[in-house]
């Protein structure tokens, strides 16, 4: 029989402790309460009736808001939590890379937790010294292989989790969203390995918000809020009932922040007489451009809506976007024929969904970070 | 359940052997003296303790050293894996979250490390013990009977608290402060004789359990007669311990991911 993974009316409540909240008018009063008041358990539900079914070949990007019960569900999967109501059931053996500590011993070598997390994972002594130098290799770490775990970054250790958990071939793959947040040429190999490695045969359920990773690696969405499953089936129509949500604020009670992050950068700023147009790309965790993005410069400020926004195929095809309007420009009119030193050196783009936009600055890029420069050295 | 994964963590020792060794060599790695710092806090205790406390209250030097090596080693193996029991859960929540759901292997991984420290101070032990007196050579052998049956127990106490300890952070911090009030409870610096049967230092001493596991190694080797009572309290700790272990891992083993 092939390998599976099915949940069945799985739902999970699990007890929260919780600080009670108290009208504090002093700051000893406010002292005595947090060192008194034990705190309050409340029952959550976090996933809430969830049925699907993963068939072979089938790789899987779970999306869903911050909170929305993504990482709790491949929990769940695994087998570390156990259903409140409903049950898991699945054929195949499984790997999941879910935390990002890992488990590693800090003060022992890179060597040394490749042999330690190889043992938690169950293989024999024998195969795991052979596994050693390509894990090295893959996680581009061979240098490393004798400093001390703590001496690494954390994208290193990513990088070393990642290439130990799939160095032997798992049916199963369940994998968390900092997997993506990788530099793109080891991204570029990991997707390598989780769809080469799919033979056909294996499951990956990947929960990421990196859309460029998810479009490469998965045939398949689930969207989760709150703990449901709100939708489930072709990752195209996924990813658009993910924005559909993501656009809308989350209901009340629910986690989530307002402002969500931006992702994007300004990457052309040219003066042209006395107009200077500063151009750039801004999207959201959902891969939404925001509504408004606001230009700080000495000179003033200005704001650009998103019905305003141009086409960025480049941008578009290289995030795994759906739409590719997420292009800005803004042009100062200057009085004079002073170029950027009007600006005073400060070029800073905030986007939000509001008109306050405030998220960012975003980072400058390329030819426009040269202009700046250049300018703030003259 | 507990015996399922007792039994296959005992099968399959690689991971919480080799990650406790990691833990002992990695701690002295940096340090100039290295291992050897093992052996440190043994010879101050055996030797340093015995001697101050035997002068002190006027008894044969010889023979209270050996008193205080074999309490002293016992004690702090017990005490050390009920106190690292209670924090082993959450501080391997990385691999039980990763779905390493076999607990048995945390709890092992600590007893190892304790046995492994008090093997290590044997040499201090057996220079103490050839040095007294009042050994006798066939409580010798009948420690090779008794010290199974501690580590057995110490097991239990080891998964019990690991329990307590991930559900109620508290008991990790109880622990914490009991290591010095149960040593100076306990008769390793002192002689159980010192404190008669109706006194109140003789019934706390009868209510311990550490106590009563540690006579029942001790006391042989040192010549002295094992009271029964120690036998019953040791026999009943061994069967109710388990007991309720088993009970206690099979209802509530599942839910200490959701408490991490």
């Amino acid at each position: 029989m092939s390998a599976f993974i099915q949940a069945e009316n799985l739902s999970l409540r699990v007890p929260l402790f919780v600080q009670n909240e108290r009208q504090t008018t002093s700051w000893g009063k406010l002292l005595i309460s947090a060192l008194l008041d034990p705190p309050r358990r409340e029952f959550r539900l976090l996933l809430n009736d969830i049925s699907f079914r993963v068939e072979e070949g089938e790789r899987v990007a779970i999306l869903g808001r911050n909170g929305a019960g993504k990482s709790t569900l491949l929990r769940a999967l695994n087998g570390v939590y156990t259903p409140t109501t409903g049950s898991v059931s699945s054929k195949g053996t499984c790997q999941s890379l879910l935390n990002t500590s890992l488990g590693f011993n800090n003060e022992a070598t890179v060597k040394e937790n490749i042999f330690l997390r190889a043992n938690a994972m169950g293989l024999p002594p024998a195969m795991v010294g052979g596994m050693i130098k390509p894990i090295l290799t893959f996680a581009g770490l061979s240098a490393k292989a004798n400093h001390r775990l703590k001496t690494l970054s954390s994208g290193q250790r990513m990088r070393l989790g990642f290439a130990i958990s799939t160095e032997v071939q798992h049916d199963i793959m369940l994998l968390d969203e900092w997997v993506g947040t990788g530099d793109s040429e080891f991204l570029t190999r990991a997707k390598e390995r989780m769809v080469n490695r799919m033979g056909g045969s294996k499951i990956v359920m990947l929960a990421s918000h990196n859309f460029s990773l998810l479009r490469s690696v998965c045939n398949k969405g689930m969207v989760l809020e709150q703990g449901r499953v709100i939708f489930y089936g072709d990752l195209i129509e996924a990813i658009s009932a993910y924005q559909e949500i993501a656009s809308t604020p989350p209901a009340e009670g629910a986690e989530g922040s307002v402002e969500q992050p931006l992702l994007g950068c300004v990457d052309h700023v040219s003066i042209n007489g006395t107009a200077v147009s500063i151009k750039g790309w801004a999207v959201n965790e959902a891969g939404l451009p925001p509504k408004f993005v606001r230009l700080v410069t000495a000179y003033g400020e200005m704001r650009v809506k998103a019905s305003d926004f141009h086409s960025r195929p480049d941008v578009a095809a290289a995030m795994g976007l759906l739409g590719d309007k997420c292009g800005f420009e803004c042009v100062i009119e200057l009085s004079s024929e002073q170029g950027l030193d009007a600006l005073g050196g400060i070029i800073e783009v905030y986007g939000g969904d509001t008109p306050s936009a405030n998220v960012g600055p975003l980072p400058l890029q390329g030819t426009a970070r040269n202009l700046v420069e250049r300018a703030l050295n003259r | 359940m507990l015996f399922e994964h007792l039994y296959e963590s005992l099968k399959n020792p690689t991971f919480w052997t080799y990650s406790g060794w990691l833990d002992i060599i990695t701690k002295y790695r940096r340090s100039r003296l290295g291992i050897l710092w093992i052996m440190v806090p043994p010879i101050f205790y055996v030797w340093g303790l015995g001697t101050y406390f035997a002068s002190l209250q006027r008894v044969d030097v010889g023979n209270f050293v050996a008193h205080v090596g074999l309490g002293f080693l016992l004690f702090r193996m017990l005490m050390t894996v009920i106190n690292d029991s209670t924090g082993t859960l959450s501080s391997h929540q990385a691999f039980i979250l990763d779905g390493h759901t076999r607990l048995t292997d945390f709890v092992l991984l600590v007893s190892a490390k304790a046995v492994f420290y008090f093997i290590v101070a044997m040499p201090v032990l057996i220079i103490a013990l050839v040095m007294a007196k009042g050994v006798n050579p066939s409580g010798l052998w009948l420690s090779l009977l008794t010290f199974p049956i501690l580590l057995i127990n110490m097991l239990w106490m080891s998964v019990m608290f690991a329990l307590l300890g991930a559900r109620y952070s508290d008991v990790q911090e109880l622990m914490g402060s009991l290591f010095i009030f149960g040593f100076v409870l306990t008769p390793i610096i002192w002689y159980g004789s010192m404190a008669p049967p109706g006194s109140l230092q003789g019934v706390l001493m009868k209510l311990n359990p550490l106590y009563h596991l540690i006579e029942m190694v001790r006391a042989p080797i040192l010549g002295e007669p094992v009271s029964r009572s120690t036998w019953i309290a040791v026999a009943g700790l061994t069967v109710v311990g388990w007991m309720l272990t088993s009970i206690v891992y099979r209802r509530y083993a599942r839910f200490v991911p959701i408490w991490l």
